[in-house]
């Protein structure tokens, strides 16, 4: 999935950090292939096109590189990474950076539910079509009605494996707002999914 | 009791997936004997691993990532950065 565990280990040296610093090639390259796919990856998933994700990619390498001496070790070189790559990807889309204090989805989950708290409009079934290139490829374009933190909380999570602690640092959130983050994001999602007839 | 509500912005939070002891004891309960909010956790779970899947199952080229490789050392080298937001620093 991403740089083997040994590797991301080796990186959290501060001895690896201070090459990398220093400017040497072969820790700095060895740094860009654990990495890149990732980065590319989760660039694809917060909505770029894949030659977009290519370009954001290159350029939240060559900013690290570039700001790497004001890396101070506290947290992991991944976790600095993925939070320039954020707020490349925000640059790109210029999109809302601000996360809004109510969301519609909120009101949608409202709905579905009784007063008491007990199921109103159940979820239904499951489709077993689910797993379908065809119904992925949905879920990409549901995906497009989630803001951005929205969707990088969901896959960076989904699809990346991060901690909670990781993602929080990386999108600059509490515990609490990335909680919220992910109960939109998956809402928004699963009800996009029902509406568009994947779950008949 | 908790009810189906709660339940469900447990799960869609991750609350459930840190919980432990009790906390997590009380949602699992609720599972064993709710149908609706077992289908809502297994549609989310589904959900998460078909975007999974998406996102790896159409990796970019080995040619193409060793391009993007070069070009970052070779702009690195060069010392050419691309303007951007700032950074900050890895507080």
């Amino acid at each position: 999935m991403n740089g083997s565990n040994t590797e991301h280990e080796t990186f959290r040296d501060p001895a690896f950090v201070e090459r990398v610093r220093s400017g040497e090639e072969e820790a700095t390259q060895a740094l860009i292939r654990a990495y890149l796919p990732q980065v590319v990856r989760a660039a694809r998933g917060a909505g770029l096109p894949a030659d977009a994700a290519e370009d954001v990619a290159q350029a939240t390498f060559l900013t690290f590189l570039n700001v790497v001496k004001r890396f101070e070790g506290r947290s992991h070189v991944r976790t600095f990474l993925f939070g320039i790559l954020y707020k490349k990807v925000a640059e790109k889309r210029r999109q809302q950076a601000r996360e809004r204090r109510t969301d519609s989805i909120d009101d949608v989950m409202e709905s579905r539910f009784r007063p008491d708290g007990r199921w109103h409009t159940p979820p239904r079934p499951i489709d077993e079509r689910f797993h379908d290139r065809e119904v992925r490829q949905q879920i990409d374009d549901c995906l497009e009605a989630l803001t951005l933190n929205q969707r990088m909380a969901f896959v960076l999570r989904e699809s990346e494996g991060l901690t909670t602690e990781e993602i929080c640092k990386i999108l600059d959130v509490s515990r609490t707002n990335l909680g919220v983050l992910l109960y939109r994001a998956r809402n928004r999602l699963r009800e996009c999914l029902e509406t568009e007839g994947v779950k008949p | 009791m908790q009810n189906c509500k709660e339940i469900c912005r447990k799960i869609a939070s991750d609350e459930y997936a840190e919980a432990t002891g009790w906390e997590r004891l009380v949602v699992r309960f609720h599972l064993w004997r709710c149908k609706n909010c077992r289908c809502y956790e297994e549609q989310l779970r589904a959900m998460g691993a078909s975007m999974a899947q998406l996102l790896h199952e159409d990796p970019p080229a080995a040619t193409t990532l060793e391009r993007i490789e070069r070009a970052i050392l070779e702009n690195n080298a060069a010392g050419s950065h691309p303007s951007s937001a700032d950074p900050g620093s890895d507080r």
